[in-house]
Order: C-alpha cells, then sequence, then structure tokens
C-alpha cells in the first residue's frame, strides 16, 4: 500500500466518522489499528501510569526550585514592607481607631474584635460559616455510609468494633467523662454568652461545646450521645443555628442599606449575643460532624 | 431611602445562601432540583431587574452591607456588567441542572442528592458574590464557599477517578487560594484598607510616590496567579481536565462554563476597579497575562486534539477558551476588556449546553463517552446533536454564533495596540484552526450513522423536558450573542467605565 493512497483512506475513514481523532494522529504516529477492547477504562489509566512517571521525575526538582524562588520573593517583600507593629503603619489608620473608638456605641459589645467581625463585617463572618457548614455538608457526601457504598463486611466489622468497645470500656475515659463534660459545656456556654464582652464568641465557644460533645461520645459511644443528638436534632441545629444568623443579619443589612430604623436594642451586645450563639452552634456542629462522620460514617 | 430595586443584588446573594442551606433538610432530591433550579431563575429575573435598572440610569451604585458604610463595614456594588454577569451566572446554573438532571440522579446516591444541591446553591451564591463585591477580604471568603462547594460538585459521583481528580483539584485550588490571601494580606498591610474604592486610592497614591514599590507589585503578581491557579490560566490547567472530564454532566457544566468565570470576574473588577489598567501596564503582569493566554489558546486546543473522550476534549477546549480571555486582560486596553467580558458571556452560554448535550448523546450510545462509539447517537436525541452541533461552531467562531462576535472583537481589540497586532491575529487564526480540528470530527462522529446492531439493542429514549428547555434556551442565547451583539457589547462598555 502505497503512502498517498494510506492517507487518502484515512482522511476518507476521518470524514466517515470511522477513525477516532485521536487516530488520525496529527502529533504522534503509529498507533493506528491497535484499539482497546475497553478504551472507556483502560485508556486513563495508561495515560495515567505514563503521566504519573513523568511527572515523578521532574517533581522533586521543579517544586524546589519554585519553593526556593518564591520564598526568596516573599523574603524580599517582607523586608520591604512596613515593620510589624510601627504606630506610622499603613493599617494604623481611621478605620481602627474609629473601631476602638465606637465599637460600644453602634454595636452594643465592648470586645472590639467581637464587634468588628459580627457587625461592621458580619456579612463576612456569614461567608466564613458558611464554610464550615459547606466543609462539614462535604464530608457527609464524602464519607456518610449509605446502602449503595457500605458492603455487608464493613458492617459486621463496624458491629464488631462496637461490641468490642462495649466490653472493654475505659473506666478512666468513662468518669473522666462524666465529670469533665458538664463543666466543658457550661464553659463553652459561658464563652458563648460573654463573647460581646470578653474574649471568646462564636467560634471558640462553639469549638468547646464541640469537644464537649466529642469527649462525651467517644467515652460512650455513639448510641448514648445518639438518645439526645442524632441526625435529626444535628441537621436541625445546625440550620437552625445559620438561619439565625442570616435573618438577623439580614434584616440589619435591609435596614442599615436603606437607612430605615432597626429595633435590635444594643444592651446586651444588640446584635452579636445571638449572632454569637448562632455562630456557636454551628460551629459545635461541625466539629462534632467531623468526628461522627470519620470515626463511624453516621451521625 | 434608595430605590427598592438596588436592594436586589443583595436579596439574590441571600436568596440563594438560604435556599443552599434550607436544602439539607430537604430529603427527596428531586424536590431540591426543582427548588434550585426555581431560585435560581428568581435571581435571574432580580439580576435583570438590576440591569434594566442600571443600563436605564447609566449608573451603577454601592450598597452598604450593614449599618456602616465604608471604609468601617462591607460593600457590594453593582453596575450594568455585574448585573450582566449575574444574569448570565443565574441562568448558566438552571441550565446545567436542567440539562443535567438525569444523569444526576443515576450518578449521585439518592441519600445525598439533596447535598449536591446545597452544594451548588452555595456555589451559585459565591459567584454572585464575587461578581458584586467591593471588599477585597469579601471577595476571599467567596472564593473559599466556592473552592470547597466545587471540590464537593466533582466528588458527588463516588467513583475512584473522580476521587483522585477532586484532590489533584483541591490541592491546585487550595494552593490558588493561598497565594490570593498572600497576596491580599500584603496589599493590607501596605495600603491599610481593604475595601476596593480606599484600597484604589492609597494605590494611587503609592505608585505616585513609588513608596513600596516592591510588595505592591509583588501582590498584584500574587493575586493574578492565585486566581489564575483557579481558574486554569495555561500552566495551571492541569487539575481541570480530570475534573471536569470525569465528575457528573451537571458538575463538568457548572465548572466549567461558571465556576472559571467566578475568579476570572474578581480578577476584572480587581485590575479595572484597584490597580486600574495603567498602572497594571506598569507592572507588566499583563504581558504575563498575555503570553498564558496565548500559550493557553494554543496547547489547550493541541491537547483537545489528542483527546478521545468526549467530555475530557470539551474540557481541554476549556483551558483554550480560558486563554483567549486571559489574552484580552493581557493587551491591557478597555477594548480587549470588553472583547474578554463578551467571551466569558459566550462561553458561559455554550460551555454548559455543551456538556449537557456530551451527557445526553453518551446516554443514547449506551453510557458511552468515547467519540468512536458515539456515531450515530445525534440520530437517537436529535436535540442533543442539534445542541452540541450548535456549540461546537460557536466555540470555532463560524459567523451568526457567539463565538464569532467575540473571535471578532478579539481580533479588533488587537489593532488597538502598537506592536502585538500581528501576534495575536496570527494566534487566533491557528486557535480557531486548531479549534475546528477537534470540534468538527466530534460533530461528524455524532452524525455519521452507527452500526445498527449496537444501537438496536439500547433501550429508547426517553423525553427529558429539562434538557430540551435547556437545550433551547442555550441555542437561542448563543444566536442572540452572534446577531444581536450589539447590546451586549454596550452593556459591557458601560459596565466597564462605570465600575
Amino acid at each position: 500500500m502505497s503512502k498517498k493512497e494510506s492517507a487518502w483512506t484515512r482522511f476518507a475513514a476521518w470524514v466517515n466518522g470511522e477513525h477516532e481523532p485521536a487516530e488520525s494522529r496529527l502529533f504522534s504516529m503509529g498507533m493506528g489499528p491497535r484499539k482497546e477492547r475497553r478504551p472507556e477504562i483502560t485508556l486513563p489509566k495508561r495515560e495515567e501510569k505514563q503521566r504519573l512517571h513523568g511527572f515523578l521525575s521532574w517533581y522533586p526538582v521543579a517544586s524546589a526550585v519554585i519553593g526556593v524562588i518564591l520564598v526568596g520573593i516573599l523574603l524580599a517583600t517582607v523586608l520591604a514592607m512596613p515593620s510589624f507593629g510601627q504606630v506610622e503603619n499603613p493599617t494604623n489608620n481611621e478605620v481602627p481607631a474609629h473601631y476602638l473608638q465606637h465599637t460600644r456605641e453602634e454595636t452594643g459589645a465592648s470586645n472590639a474584635v467581637a464587634g468588628m467581625i459580627l457587625n461592621y463585617r458580619g456579612f463576612d463572618t456569614f461567608g466564613e460559616s458558611c464554610v464550615l457548614f459547606l466543609a462539614v455538608s462535604c464530608v457527609f457526601i464524602l464519607l456518610l455510609r449509605d446502602e449503595n457504598n457500605t458492603s455487608q463486611k464493613d458492617l459486621e466489622q463496624a458491629q464488631r468494633r462496637e461490641q468490642r468497645r462495649k466490653r472493654r470500656q475505659d473506666v478512666i475515659l468513662q468518669e473522666a467523662a462524666r465529670l469533665l463534660s458538664p463543666f466543658i459545656l457550661l464553659f463553652g456556654a459561658y464563652m458563648l454568652l460573654g463573647g460581646h464582652h470578653s474574649p471568646g464568641g462564636g467560634f471558640s465557644g462553639g469549638a468547646v461545646l464541640g469537644g464537649a460533645l466529642i469527649l462525651y461520645a467517644s467515652a460512650f459511644g455513639q448510641d448514648a450521645i445518639r438518645r439526645f443528638f442524632n441526625e435529626k436534632v444535628y441537621n436541625t441545629v445546625r440550620v437552625i443555628g445559620l438561619m439565625l444568623y442570616a435573618v438577623l443579619f439580614g434584616y440589619y443589612i435591609f435596614t442599615g442599606a436603606n437607612g430605615l430604623e432597626n429595633h435590635i436594642p444594643l444592651d446586651y451586645g444588640g446584635l452579636i449575643l445571638p449572632i454569637d450563639i448562632a455562630v456557636g452552634l454551628v460551629v459545635a456542629c461541625t466539629m462534632y460532624g467531623f468526628y461522627a462522620m470519620f470515626t463511624r460514617g453516621e451521625l | 431611602m434608595r430605590p427598592f430595586v438596588e436592594n436586589f443584588p443583595f436579596f439574590s446573594i441571600f436568596l440563594v445562601m438560604v435556599t443552599g442551606i434550607l436544602l439539607s433538610v430537604v430529603r427527596s432530591g428531586r424536590l431540591a432540583m426543582r427548588i434550585s433550579v426555581a431560585v435560581a431563575l428568581i435571581a435571574a429575573v432580580l439580576s435583570a431587574q438590576v440591569l434594566a435598572y442600571t443600563v436605564g440610569g447609566d449608573l451603577s451604585f454601592t450598597y452598604v452591607m450593614g449599618k456602616y458604610a465604608a471604609p468601617l463595614g462591607n460593600e457590594i456594588k453593582a453596575g450594568p456588567l455585574q448585573a450582566i454577569l449575574a444574569l448570565t451566572f443565574c441562568v448558566g446554573m438552571a441550565i446545567s441542572l436542567l440539562g443535567g438532571s438525569r444523569d444526576l440522579e443515576r450518578d449521585v446516591l439518592p441519600r445525598k442528592q439533596n447535598l449536591y444541591f446545597v452544594m451548588s446553591n452555595l456555589t451559585l451564591a459565591s459567584l454572585l458574590a464575587l461578581t458584586y463585591t467591593n471588599d477585597l477580604f469579601t471577595g476571599y471568603v467567596f472564593i473559599e464557599i466556592s473552592t470547597i462547594a466545587a471540590c464537593a460538585l466533582v466528588m458527588a459521583r463516588d467513583t475512584g477517578p473522580n476521587m483522585i481528580a477532586t484532590i489533584r483539584y483541591l490541592f491546585l485550588s487550595l494552593m490558588g487560594s493561598g497565594l490570593f490571601l498572600i497576596g491580599v494580606a500584603i496589599l493590607y498591610s501596605v495600603t491599610g484598607h481593604l475595601l476596593m474604592p480606599q484600597i484604589h486610592d492609597e494605590f494611587r497614591l503609592l505608585a505616585a510616590t513609588g513608596q513600596y514599590a516592591l510588595p505592591l507589585t509583588v501582590s498584584v503578581g500574587l493575586i493574578t496567579v492565585g486566581l489564575g491557579v483557579k481558574s486554569a490560566m495555561f500552566p495551571f490547567h492541569l487539575w481541570l481536565p480530570d475534573a471536569h472530564g470525569s465528575a457528573t454532566t451537571a458538575s463538568s457544566a457548572i465548572l466549567s462554563g461558571l465556576v472559571l468565570k467566578g475568579y476570572i470576574v474578581l480578577m476584572l473588577t480587581l485590575m479595572v476597579r484597584v490597580f486600574t489598567l495603567e498602572l497594571v501596564l506598569k507592572t507588566r503582569i499583563n504581558d504575563v497575562l498575555l503570553v498564558a493566554g496565548v500559550l493557553g489558546m494554543v496547547m489547550g486546543s493541541v491537547r483537545a486534539i489528542q483527546q478521545t473522550h468526549i467530555k475530557r476534549m470539551l474540557a481541554y477546549s476549556s483551558v483554550a477558551q480560558i486563554g483567549y480571555i486571559f489574552m484580552g486582560f493581557g493587551l491591557g486596553t478597555e477594548v480587549g476588556v470588553v472583547a474578554s467580558c463578551l467571551h466569558i458571556l459566550v462561553h458561559a452560554c455554550s460551555k454548559p449546553m455543551l456538556f449537557c448535550c456530551a451527557g445526553k448523546l453518551g446516554d443514547a450510545a449506551g453510557h458511552h463517552k468515547n467519540l468512536k462509539n458515539l456515531r450515530g447517537s445525534a440520530y437517537r436525541s436529535p436535540l442533543a446533536g442539534v445542541g452540541f452541533t450548535v456549540g461546537a461552531l460557536s466555540m470555532i467562531g463560524i459567523p451568526l454564533l457567539g463565538g464569532f462576535t467575540s473571535k471578532l472583537y478579539f481580533a479588533s481589540a488587537s489593532l488597538h495596540t502598537s506592536d502585538r497586532t500581528a501576534v495575536i491575529l496570527l494566534v487566533l487564526a491557528v486557535s480557531t484552526v486548531l479549534n475546528a480540528l477537534y470540534y468538527v470530527p466530534a460533530v461528524l462522529a455524532i452524525w455519521s450513522p452507527g452500526s445498527e446492531e449496537k444501537l438496536a439493542g439500547l433501550p429508547p429514549m426517553e423525553p427529558d423536558w429539562g434538557f430540551r428547555v435547556s437545550t433551547l434556551v442555550s441555542i437561542a442565547a448563543i444566536f442572540a450573542l452572534g446577531i444581536l451583539y450589539d447590546p451586549a457589547i454596550n452593556i459591557i462598555e458601560a459596565g466597564i467605565r462605570l465600575m
């Protein structure tokens, strides 16, 4: 077969759609007639292997070079930047001064940080709370146990693990948990409720609450905690938390932007206190959700 | 008391976010899907009203997100450009969900379908917020949201290759976020502000005095590269083909058509509103963008030619199309930016449809995605075939279709630069030929008669009204952008002017 003929037949085949485009190879040769039987599965695998091989050969060198260059650039930048904590720094302008002076009368919080993140820049913090909510939802998508992704063997294994745990209960852990959990919960609640005039607030208080739940669950098992904190309660709590934030702050934005009077009293922390509680609920649920998903794959 | 319509950007962001949150307690996947589509359409109507208001009054407005105005609190800003982008994103989301609904029901486990729509809604909310934001840190927060949500959209289809693709996407995406955050931190420490107008004033002052020149340049560079990594700028595109190629149809459509654009729009806002084009020209970041864009246009197409998997081919085509957008930015002129914006609209209209049609054609050929096996599939699902053909021809740049208009504008924008006209015209021509080299065989393959015995055994196609509506709407949008492009151009020009 002459070369011209083969080019022609190949072209005709291409027009008829009998060749897939990669077979009319523009950039490599000699792969024509060999066809994979199950191209959809085998082809990516082979490509993957080749790519991985190529990748591993240059990866260490390239990453070191890029890392060194980036470090050099950033170090040079840091040296040229204003030094930390000086009075004449650009960051030390009218904005922090305003926060420090007026937070109390404008937001009702004496903790300027709480006033700043939950009132002046509350929209950002709403976004951050949604990030936590999303993160735990992602872990649900990934790990939530389902009849479609769990084999009988997995279930039996989980049951065996549970039984083993019941047989050999850890007395020290249980007694400590029994003693400590109420105090940790109390401390978490205190941090939530006092966030507007002392260090603390939704994020740290919620983390403490979540920690108490995790301690309790790891000492007494998932069944014990499921008596008062099952999937339904869990979903309700975290959705109520975020909705509380959304509704309160949405109202605040709407009235603020339209120049209307908002009827939020500034005593007891004004908007900050309920939003701190809302954020705390979300954070606690996020912490506990991660623990439950990664240990057992169910709530 | 401001006009009521000025509340609509805020309403649309909050509406979509709150819907996303509430959907996590909706049990039925189908119900969640209907609610999501309805909410996306409501947000589209709200955005259309904002568009009519801002274009009618030739104005843009800032909206305080709280009681205390900038520089103390968060702000959003809406003008014609933001409104038309928001409208496109909302409609694109509805189209992607409708067009991919059948595949979604099959690919995502029933118990997790509502979580999928949580992700899709929060993706839309983050896109809207990235479009409207007037605050750099709000931008970062919503970048985080869209990163996480987009990864979840990829991994919703629970298969091994998908997990690998998700991990790769997550790592590169987080690196992009990290670079962006470092850039924002540097910018904040030398300007002392996070709100865009205030940063702009300080930036201009510093550029005039020459103080902090190195940190400013580095921060502009880091922000650009960070957003570039996340939007698959050429050398950083490696995550894209896997993530977009293996995900379920709706996810591919959303990621390729919309999510990439969110970061690009933020970059555009920063370049025009904060750094201003003339100062960007001085830092020479735009040259980097130009080179990356041109390389992406060529290399994306070359890699697309080598693909046999139709969705991977479309994914590489996205790399090429993103290259066009960055090339427009790289010109550093207003006309270049206008052409890029038009291309964002065109690509956001055609890519979701191409992915949905590819998914449908794959169904018609018995769940094959390989081009060879797709032969004859267009006869079993004619609308998908027509949609794919129209989308492909638009991507190639055939007159009367949207892709032609944007390429025409890129070409005319290149005439405004002194020394680069020849290179850009040449690359445009080469890349058009390359586009044709992979889209034409794909179109020929789906329309050439397939083997009877292979297709005979397949069950008949069920009617899929969601898919039909979404494809028809997209085709109409592509023709509208190709024939009646004047209004779109006017809106974009006004939007850039009123940025």
